[in-house]
């Protein structure tokens, strides 16, 4: 490492260098191989049929894993491999999630989704809390979703505690050091 | 919003019935793989590249 005084300060990237470098080294910085999304379904569902990609799928399914892990998996190697981009991926998430259901159904394998289907169902109650202006499913979702995140964590390290710190503890936070009865004598 | 939770509501809509039909129209091409093309698949001992041409 160069010292302080040794160091040239102009030897450094000029303002706005960042910019001329090449930014097409990875696959997701060019255009993706399939633009449609007929096309990205329809290239997963040929790859998932290819007994390689089954038996992997139907290993991981074995394994405990759930369809949306597996669909998440599988659209993150599509990305990052280039054949399509992230929104068309997330576009294609059900026919792929659908696609791999089938597989197991055909295997006759126990699976998980890993995700609730709830059915269509439009009470009068939801409708009447939603004041008939919003889609009520869609706010279920949403919701439920909001909760999810709003619960503190009651884990961990970092989880807060339901009781406040001891008067001590509170001190220490403070940077007083707590003398010891031995100490004052 | 995390990948996993949109990608979750995505595989949702799709399961309810519902397509990106802008995106469909977009891409001036006939979107086959829908539900009804699955439970076909399910229910017929078909290969994929079978079922494509006898959508088709």
């Amino acid at each position: 490492m160069l010292s302080k005084s040794n160091r040239n300060n102009f030897d450094g990237p000029i303002p706005g260098e960042n910019f001329t470098s090449d930014v097409k080294n990875y696959p997701w910085h060019r255009p993706p191989t399939h633009n449609s999304l007929d096309e990205v379904v329809g290239s997963m569902v040929k790859s998932l049929n290819k007994p390689e990609k089954t038996a992997l799928v139907l290993a991981l399914l074995e394994t405990n894993e759930t369809i949306l892990d597996v669909v998440t998996g599988l659209i993150r190697i599509g990305v990052a491999n280039g054949r399509m981009s992230i929104d068309m991926g997330i576009l294609a998430a059900g026919p792929m999630a659908r696609m791999v259901e089938v597989i197991a159904e055909k295997a006759e394998i126990e699976y998980d989704r890993g995700w609730n289907q709830k059915p269509r169902l439009v009470t009068s109650e939801l409708l009447r809390a939603m004041g008939g202006r919003v889609d009520p499913n869609e706010v279920d979702e949403d919701e439920l979703d909001a909760a999810e995140q709003d619960e503190p964590d009651t884990e961990g390290l970092m989880a807060m505690s339901d009781d406040p710190a001891s008067e001590e503890q509170q001190l220490e936070m403070l940077g007083s050091e707590i003398l010891e009865d031995e100490d004052l004598v | 919003m995390k990948l996993k939770k949109i990608i979750t509501k995505s595989i949702r809509s799709y399961y309810d019935g519902e397509l990106p039909m802008t995106t469909i129209e977009a891409s001036g091409k006939p979107f086959i793989y829908t539900m009804e093309f699955f439970d076909m698949l399910a229910e017929q001992d078909l290969e994929v590249g079978e079922a494509d041409a006898e959508q088709e």
